[in-house]
């Protein structure tokens, strides 16, 4: 009877600690984890781990690359820095990748508007990719700067050719009227243009086609549409 | 004897009170398990105690075994995804029960007898 009544109560204690303990321990949270549920938890700590590994190190190349920086910034040649830009634009202008305002003239070419006889040649009567050109080389004498057709920069992989009823720019179909607008000294640029034995005046007095020039203060010409130059064949003659 | 029981729940609950321990998480389900199994062992032997069919043996042993299979059963069904617990829970969860109301009658049956002994006289 002693036995019993000394296991009674110290497995009422074990029983009563247990409760308190276990109650303290849980708080209420349910206990139940499965092992997938437990398998899938560990998987995402490792990538979790993983994860802010790869972000720590990415910190830490940042802060490296930041620091590279600096120091060159610090040491760097500010003279050589502004020549190396100012050469840059330069670069820009001149492959026509960057728009470009300034004054010059605006020339508009178009067919002519008269009456074509029935004997005479229609081909005399219309705007010929040889007229652009001519034109255009005639703007680049008297000092153009930057020149464009319809929209369209001339720069030096350009072409201008027939097609037809219309002229390809730069491999677009335009047609007429042409519009070639050219940044440079308008007065130079207009005397290039009707100046007594210019190609425009031919042109015009001759062939009857339509030839206006308009010096103008402000022209903006867009750069021309994103595309790589690739140099296949040509090599700079002075690498070793 | 439900003195002693209740005495020594007392004590256990102050003693959890005042030390602060507590059993690692890992674990948690399985002491709630043995303290399932525990509750079933002390309940079954007041019954039997107030039936005089009390055995110090069946108690201690039916105590550890209960609490050994109701371990086994929450590892086995952790092991294969299948909740088994259930099991033990059912069938500890029903017997308390079930003890309960022996107990319940077997302690009225003797105040009933006692009254009517009491009546005779």
């Amino acid at each position: 009877m002693r036995v019993r009544i000394i296991a009674f109560f110290a497995i009422g204690i074990c029983i009563g600690f247990s409760i308190i303990a276990q109650a303290k321990s849980t708080d209420g949270m349910n206990l139940f984890v499965s092992r997938k549920t437990l398998s899938d938890l560990e998987l995402s700590i490792a990538n979790e781990g993983a994860e802010i590994d790869n972000i720590r190190k990415r910190t830490e190349e940042a802060a490296f690359k930041l620091n590279e920086y600096e120091r060159i910034m610090a040491d760097a040649d500010a003279g050589l820095q502004e020549s190396l830009l100012s050469e840059l634009s330069v670069y820009k202008a001149l492959t026509a990748s960057t728009a470009l305002r300034g004054p010059g003239v605006r020339v508009v070419l178009s067919d002519s508007a008269e009456d074509i006889p029935p004997w005479a040649d229609i081909n005399a009567f219309i705007v010929h990719d040889t007229d652009i050109l001519r034109i255009v080389s005639d703007l680049s004498k008297g000092g153009a700067e930057a020149i464009a057709i319809n929209g369209h920069r001339i720069y030096s992989d350009s072409t201008i050719y027939c097609n037809g009823y219309t002229v390809r720019v730069n491999d677009v179909p335009e047609a007429r009227p042409f519009v070639i607008e050219a940044i440079g000294d308008p007065a130079r640029l207009s005397a290039a243009m009707i100046g007594p034995n210019s190609y425009g005046v031919l042109l015009r007095e001759y062939y009857g086609l339509v030839f206006l020039v308009q010096v103008e203060p402000d022209v903006t010409l867009p750069a021309r549409p994103d595309k790589s130059i690739v140099f296949r064949y040509a090599q700079h003659a002075e690498t070793k | 004897m439900i003195i002693a029981i209740l005495m020594g729940l007392a004590l256990g609950v102050a003693f959890g009170f005042a030390f602060n321990f507590s059993f690692p998480t890992e674990y948690a389900f399985y002491i709630t398990m043995g303290l399932l199994a525990a509750l079933d062992s002390l309940f079954g032997a007041a019954r039997s105690h107030l039936e005089g069919k009390y055995n110090n043996l069946i108690f201690i042993s039916g105590f550890l075994m209960n609490a050994v299979l109701a371990g086994a059963l929450t590892y086995l069904g952790d092991l294969l995804g299948v909740p088994l617990y259930y099991a033990a829970i059912l069938v500890f969860g029903g017997r308390l029960f079930n003890n309960l109301a022996v107990m319940r009658r077997v302690i009225i049956d003797k105040y009933i007898r006692k009254k009517s002994e009491g009546h005779d006289e």
